[in-house]
């Protein structure tokens, strides 16, 4: 196969360039060609004029054994399967919008009608709006009900914008690639909707199930979507980390599904440090940072790149558990700051200095914090804990907690004398 | 039991290896055994490769009476029929055709929404205007409204004017019994 | 079929029956004809039976209505269930609160199911009997607070209070676990000395007469011997499919020799009760 295959690619190539030619239409539309490959391999047609193919073999188009294995050699896989490859070499290079298929055009008529008639709207909308936001406050018939007018006629100005776009499978393909554009209403709405189908779910079940949501915080009702990575690792919600990997500052990944920038600010606390006098549990800051911006374009925050002048008021304290201990959940929140104004560095930091008694439901009441997101770890007593204890000189590094002796109730007669 | 292909059947031929027919559906609980230990095997066997690889491969779980552990009973038997040669294998398409497939659907799904919207608003249409007629009627003919009174009475309509057999719904296609020609209007009493 | 002195009350019911049948029935108009007093039992009821169907169902006394005997044979005992400890009781974990069938009450805080629906303790504290709306409407929960007059339920956002339980001590080292020769036949001295005799040490490893009166090795050791001689197998390697075949093959080949065999067998015993 590879044989007649590689004889008859000249013939093929010349074919496929006088076909590209003679439509024109073809080659303005394969500007916007949809498979990448496909411009990949336009790409490699132009250097073979200059080059054999054997000499500079194409990873997306080589399908002979020997080629692989000597591309291999050089350090380039190739791309997809062979038969893939191989069915590129000799396929048509037509755009994914210009496939000759009736009822697929025919549905693309439709859908690209619907959207000229969707993007008529969003114009009509936008003028409406910007004709009711010149109206002065006294004709509009009050502040109250122009602002909500003016939000209810916003909110339907975005419903329209995804509308617009719902229906493309370029959008679609995108989309599932990740290579999704987050500044865009689609885009994050397709995202947010995605969210909410699985991992959401799993993070309010994980919350509430381990009681995080009554014991650190009142309520918590998550818009935003968390991930939590020590080093490279992503942790699972609710997974028990090491206390040598949890040692490094984690890495967060807050991805934003509004248009708006927020500041928040973000906290780790454990509520399970056991207090033996007291014979029951304390709660301990491990982390707090106010005035980080996120927005749905910038995710990554690397708590350990958070600036210390204007930002990071606690640093990362890395969590350990004593043996004996219950498991320690470590449990990360994720607040939006009133109106996205930041808060007062200063102030706080010569406020919160105390790890030990700062409450996260008393910081949420004096600086009016709302909850967004939630994220959630565990660690518990193992090998590479003791070394961090003494890294970090932990107090009680080598006292051990053990199950104290039950005293049992008093023995009562079963039947006492005044049965009988 | 198919055929073998010829390479291997003058393969088997050469090594002397003769060709029995195995039975087209094989027995269920040898299907069940094999899923059952292909998964635990499979990690053993793996972890084992990386130190030095023992003698016997098997577990020594799976080795005992009672067997290794055994997995969903219902699991398992779905598994069997869903993989059985039999079954129809799943339909795929290429990313290309999944994804004109979704366009079509999605434009045909779009379609039957305005087709749907046009027949509501049409409706709305109508009842709107029926509505202002009698509006109209009501306080446009100058009496007062009497006649908008005297039409909304509506006793006897059907039997007085329109047989009720007529008073339904006109529909796209003929009734299932057709014309019924021995029917006459009921004598009025 | 039918005991004679089972067919006076059917008689008394043909009699009750017979104007019925002459008022509705009057093609059928002679009663002789209809019932004829020679006519046996067992058509009687067959011709009954077809017309007034639920009439064969009918139990009649002598089973049923006798009264039983002994009664109270049949009554098991009392199992003993209910509340064994009352609201406000002190109890310590694992003491029973309630024995039930099926979940009459539920546990609550505090407390945990046991096996068969027994709530008991799971912190020591006072027992209370409470109903929660916001967690289910119409459960019954017991619980356990820790104080005297403690409430439950407890609101819905408030942190849950908790027990440690635990009680700080010097952490003890870790000791390396001992060499696997030390049983309860073989000791280590602390002087160094090991003492041991030499039949038990051979008795788990060396040859003995075994069942089937033969000495050898135990069966576990035999299944060993590949491994202690460092004989090490050629990994499966899933790509060979040639392998793969001969070895399917091999399989399918026994089972069906095996299958024939066990025919045979079937057949011959067959033949041997037939004859």
């Amino acid at each position: 196969m590879a044989h007649c295959e590689r004889a008859s690619k000249p013939l093929l190539q010349c074919l496929q360039r006088t076909c590209t030619k003679g439509l024109p239409s073809l080659q303005v539309q394969s500007a916007r060609t949809f498979q990448t490959t496909a411009l990949a391999r336009e790409e490699a047609q132009t250097e073979a004029k200059t080059q054999s193919f054997y000499k500079s073999p194409d990873p997306s188009l080589v399908s002979s054994p020997r080629l692989e294995r000597r591309m291999l050699r050089q350090g380039i896989s190739p791309i997809g399967s062979r038969r893939r490859r191989a069915a590129l070499q000799d396929s048509a290079n037509i755009p994914f919008e210009q496939l000759p298929y009736q009822c697929f055009q025919e549905a693309r008529k439709v859908l690209l009608g619907d959207r000229e008639e969707k993007l008529k709207q969003i114009s009509t909308m936008s003028e409406k709006i910007s004709r009711l936001e010149a109206v002065p406050t006294e004709e509009a018939g009050g502040e109250q009900a122009k602002k909500s007018k003016l939000r209810a006629m916003e909110l339907h100005l975005d419903h329209l914008k995804i509308l617009a776009d719902s229906n493309d499978p370029l959008v679609k393909k995108k989309f599932e690639d990740g290579q999704g554009d987050m500044s865009k209403p689609i885009y994050r709405f397709l995202a947010d909707r995605k969210w909410r189908e699985y991992r959401r779910k799993i993070l309010v079940q994980r919350i509430t199930q381990m009681n995080v949501v009554p014991d650190v915080l009142p309520h918590c009702e998550p818009v935003v979507d968390t991930k939590l990575y020590f080093g490279r690792n992503a942790i699972q919600l609710g997974e028990f980390v090491n206390a040598s990997a949890s040692a490094m500052v984690p890495k967060l990944d807050i991805q934003l599904f509004d248009r708006d920038e927020k500041l928040v600010t973000i906290a780790v606390v454990d509520p399970d440090v056991p207090n033996v006098e007291k014979d029951g549990f304390d709660y301990k800051m491990h982390y707090l940072a106010v005035n980080v911006p996120i927005s749905a374009t910038s995710t990554k925050v690397d708590l350990s790149k958070l600036s210390t002048e204007s930002q990071e008021i606690l640093p990362w304290l890395p969590p350990v558990a004593q043996k004996g201990s219950p498991y320690h959940r470590l449990s990360l929140f994720i607040l939006e700051q009133k109106d996205s104004k930041p808060l007062d560095f200063a102030a706080v930091k010569a406020k919160e200095t105390d790890r030990d008694n700062t409450l996260l439901r008393t910081l949420q009441a004096r600086y009016h914090l709302k909850p967004i997101g939630a994220h959630l770890f565990r660690t518990k007593w193992d090998e590479t804990t003791e070394e961090v204890m003494r890294q970090i000189g932990f107090p009680e590094a080598d006292m051990e907690l053990r199950r104290k002796r039950v005293e049992p109730l008093p023995y009562k007669r079963r039947n006492p004398s005044t049965f009988r | 039991m198919r055929p073998l292909s010829p390479v291997l059947a003058s393969l088997a031929n050469v090594f002397r290896i003769p060709i029995s027919q195995t039975p087209a559906r094989p027995m269920i609980n040898r299907i069940c055994n094999e899923t059952v230990k292909s998964p635990t095997t499979g990690p053993v066997t793996s972890a084992i490769q990386q130190s030095a690889r023992p003698f016997s491969t098997t577990n020594a779980l799976l080795k005992r009476k009672g067997g290794g552990p055994r997995g969903d009973r219902r699991i398992t038997l779905i598994r069997y029929f869903l993989w059985h040669p039999l079954t129809p294998r799943p339909l795929r398409f290429s990313r290309t055709r999944y994804l004109r497939h979704w366009t079509i659907h999605r434009a045909w799904q779009l379609y039957q929404a305005q087709q749907r919207r046009e027949q509501q608003l049409e409706l709305q249409r109508q009842w709107q205007s029926m509505q202002s007629a009698c509006e109209e009627l009501r306080t446009g003919a100058g009496d007062g409204g009497k006649l908008f009174r005297k039409s909304m009475i509506k006793t006897g309509v059907f039997r007085d004017l329109v047989p009720i057999e007529y008073g339904r719904l006109q529909t796209e296609s003929p009734a299932k019994e057709g014309w019924n020609h021995e029917w006459k209007r009921p004598e009025k009493r | 079929m039918l005991q004679p002195r089972l067919l006076a009350p059917l008689r008394v019911l043909e009699r009750a029956l017979v104007p019925v049948f002459r008022s509705s029935q009057q093609p059928l108009s002679s009663p002789s004809i209809f019932f004829p007093r020679t006519l046996s039992a067992p058509t009687t009821t067959s011709l009954l039976n077809k017309r007034f169907p639920s009439l064969s169902q009918v139990r009649y006394a002598s089973h049923a209505s006798q009264g039983t005997a002994n009664r109270h044979s049949r009554d098991p005992a009392g199992k003993r269930l209910g509340a064994k400890r009352a609201g406000g009781e002190y109890v310590v974990p694992g003491c029973i609160i309630f024995r039930q069938r099926g979940t009459k009450w539920f546990a609550g805080e505090n407390c945990a199911m046991g096996r068969d629906h027994t709530i008991y303790a799971a912190e020591a504290g006072y027992v209370r009997y409470y109903l929660d709306p916001e967690q289910h409407s119409d459960r019954k929960y017991i619980g356990i607070v820790f104080e005297k007059e403690g409430k439950l339920p407890a609101p819905r956002n408030a942190p849950s209070r908790r027990r440690l339980n635990r009680v700080a001590v010097p952490r003890a080292p870790v000791v390396p676990e001992t060499d696997a020769a030390q049983s309860d036949l073989v000791a280590n001295l602390e002087d160094g000395t090991m003492v041991s005799s030499v039949e038990a040490v051979n008795a788990d490893t060396g040859a003995q007469l075994r069942p089937g009166y033969m000495y050898r090795e135990a069966n576990w050791q035999i299944g060993r011997a590949g491994d202690k001689a460092g004989i090490t197998a050629i990994p499966y390697n899933r790509n060979n499919r040639w392998l793969a075949w001969r070895k399917r093959q091999a399989r399918a080949d026994r089972a069906a020799q095996m299958k024939s065999l066990k025919n045979k067998k079937k057949a011959s015993k067959k033949a041997k009760g037939g004859r």
